[in-house]
């Protein structure tokens, strides 16, 4: 009767997990926001404006220009700035457009007719092979390169796996026992859907939505470092990028720079991503 | 003619296998107030029977024959009846508690939001009336504390209070037709005892009909006034409480009885008349 070491080898385990979560909430919490901070302050101040191309060429980092300048002379600090600017901006409007889309899509799918929801599921299935850069091109070139059109794309992109995954675990909780159980005490589809299925499909997609925020940056990034992405005077991280290489040697802070601060918000929305979880599922949360 | 539910032919198939059928023409009437056992071995059919009066059977089952509803509204055929119709019937006329707590609630919800879907839709309360409606219907489930089990969410509770909360929320609508599946299986002895009894003297009060459905004989004929017998789909006995119990006719009704009593029969008297009695 008293044997309870399963429980308290559970109740060891669990705290330090937990702490091991928080500090990666802490973690990405600091380094994103601290990349949010600058994006937000991009929109006030920037030590040098842009275009001006008074600092002398390929200066090294020095009191005055912090980052060093590019092979025109402008400021290359400032261009971060606006570069941090642009990643929050893509990889927030891209994973708006991923949960919208890919939510309703899913729950469409989920709660459809078998035939609807096999001819979905086929489309979303051709989409998510589809890739990213190639529909970005697409975009691109029909609507010409602007930071909507890199958002659209990646968005679009990224709609197609939370609409699958929303269709699977919109699934799953529409066969519990308990959404019967709802039903029998009188609640309609359209409450079966929105008081039980999106709060528990949610937990599931706080992740991948988090990550897909990472991957829009670096998508966002590569469209630019291809030519694809918003065009100057707005700098992108990727566009420094392409314009440090031929200099690299010269000038390596051109180059290492924005890679960073690509690692670092990528990084930062990971951890915080998993930190998140533990927030969406209070069942996990309040294992003590 | 005043039956509240009326089921006449009514049968479960499984879509594409027309020769097959899972439950075979049920008839029968339920009268308001009245309180029905149906008993059966595991895969009897007593489970889709319940779905299928709820009209809740999804693909590839399907209902045939009737299950009628004597509603304020007019009668509703729960076999034939649109979603949109069945669900304004759900809750207010008939209503359903699961054989698994834990399962039959939504773990993301607090206990308290559970409760306040069916009371806003058919008791139509909001606000202040819609906090205290729920409270009561907490209190009336006699939860300790409704105040913190509103605010709970069900992994925090015990799983005797899980089922309360689940009857709860079937009784939350005021249904006249209450269909229990298996409400005490998955509960020990004795909170299975206090729920039979808060049960039955809800039924009482409300002047609800109920459908018990259980594997179970002694808890069915200790909460109930006639009893179903099934096996493989088939009714095999209808017949009130006492005179199954005494005479059963079929052979099969003849061997559950016997199987009952043998038990009763090995066990000490003392212990025979525990049942009800703790909680």
């Amino acid at each position: 009767m008293t044997v309870t070491l399963p429980a308290s080898a559970e109740t060891d385990a669990a705290p330090r997990r937990r702490s091991r979560r928080s500090l990666n909430l802490v973690i990405g919490g600091v380094l994103f926001g601290t990349i949010l901070v600058v994006a937000i302050v991009s929109f006030f101040w920037t030590p040098f404006a842009l275009e001006d191309t008074g600092g002398g060429r390929l200066q090294p980092p020095s009191g005055e220009h912090w980052a060093g300048t590019d092979r025109l002379g402008r400021d290359l600090f400032s261009q971060l700035m606006v570069g941090a600017r642009l990643a929050i901006i893509v990889g927030a409007g891209s994973v708006l457009i991923a949960a919208v889309l890919g939510i309703l899509l899913g729950l469409l799918a989920a709660t459809a007719s078998r035939w609807l929801d096999d001819a979905l599921s086929s489309l979303l299935d051709i989409a998510i092979a589809f890739p990213t850069l190639l529909l970005a091109m697409l975009i691109v070139a029909w609507r010409g390169a602007s930071v909507e059109s890199a958002i659209l794309a990646i968005g679009l992109a990224g709609s197609a796996i939370i609409a699958r995954l929303t269709r699977v675990t919109a699934s799953r909780v529409l066969a519990m026992e308990f959404v019967t159980a709802s039903r029998t005490s009188g609640t309609g589809p359209f409450g079966i859907v929105w008081h039980h299925v999106l709060p528990n499909v949610w937990p599931t997609l706080v992740v991948p939505l988090a990550l897909q925020f990472g991957g829009a940056v670096v998508a966002e990034a590569s469209l630019s470092y291809l030519g694809l992405g918003s065009p100057p005077p707005n700098q992108s991280w990727g566009r420094m990028l392409q314009e440090a290489q031929s200099t690299v040697l010269v000038a390596p802070a051109a180059a290492i720079l924005p890679g960073i601060l690509l690692v670092a918000t990528i990084i930062g929305m990971n951890l915080l991503a998993d930190g998140l979880r533990d927030i969406a599922d209070p069942a996990s949360r309040s294992i003590k | 003619m005043t039956a509240l539910l009326t089921l006449d032919g009514l049968g479960v198939r499984l879509d594409g296998h027309e020769s097959r059928s899972l439950v075979e023409s049920l008839t029968l009437s339920l009268e308001p107030g009245e309180r029905l056992g149906v008993i059966g071995e595991s895969g009897s059919g007593k489970s889709l029977t319940a779905l299928a009066i709820l009209g809740l059977l999804g693909h590839p089952l399907r209902a045939t024959g009737s299950a009628v509803l004597a509603t304020p509204s007019g009668p509703v055929d729960t076999v034939t009846s649109s979603q949109r119709r069945l669900d304004a019937v759900r809750g207010p006329v008939v209503s359903a508690v699961f054989q698994e707590p834990l399962a039959s609630l939504d773990p993301l919800m607090r206990i308290g939001k559970q409760l306040a879907w069916p009371l806003r839709t058919h008791a139509g309360l909001r606000g202040e009336a819609l906090e205290r409606g729920i409270l009561d219907a907490l209190a009336a489930v006699q939860l300790p504390h409704p105040e913190r089990i509103a605010r709970s969410y069900i992994h925090e509770i015990s799983g005797g209070q899980r089922q309360r909360v689940a009857i709860a929320l079937a009784l939350a609508a005021g249904p006249q037709l209450l269909i229990a599946d298996e409400p005490t299986t998955a509960l020990d002895v004795t909170v299975q005892a206090g729920v039979l009894d808060f049960l039955r003297r809800e039924v009482a009060e409300r002047g609800m009909s109920l459908i018990f459905i259980s594997h179970d004989l002694p808890v069915v004929a200790d909460i109930t006034d006639r009893i179903l017998v099934m096996r493989d789909g088939q009714q095999i006995e209808l017949a009130p409480t006492p005179q199954l119990l005494t005479a059963p006719a079929a052979e099969y009704s003849r061997t559950l009885v016997a199987a009952s009593r043998a038990l009763d029969d090995f066990l000490p008297a003392s212990t025979g008349s525990g049942r009800g009695d703790a909680a």
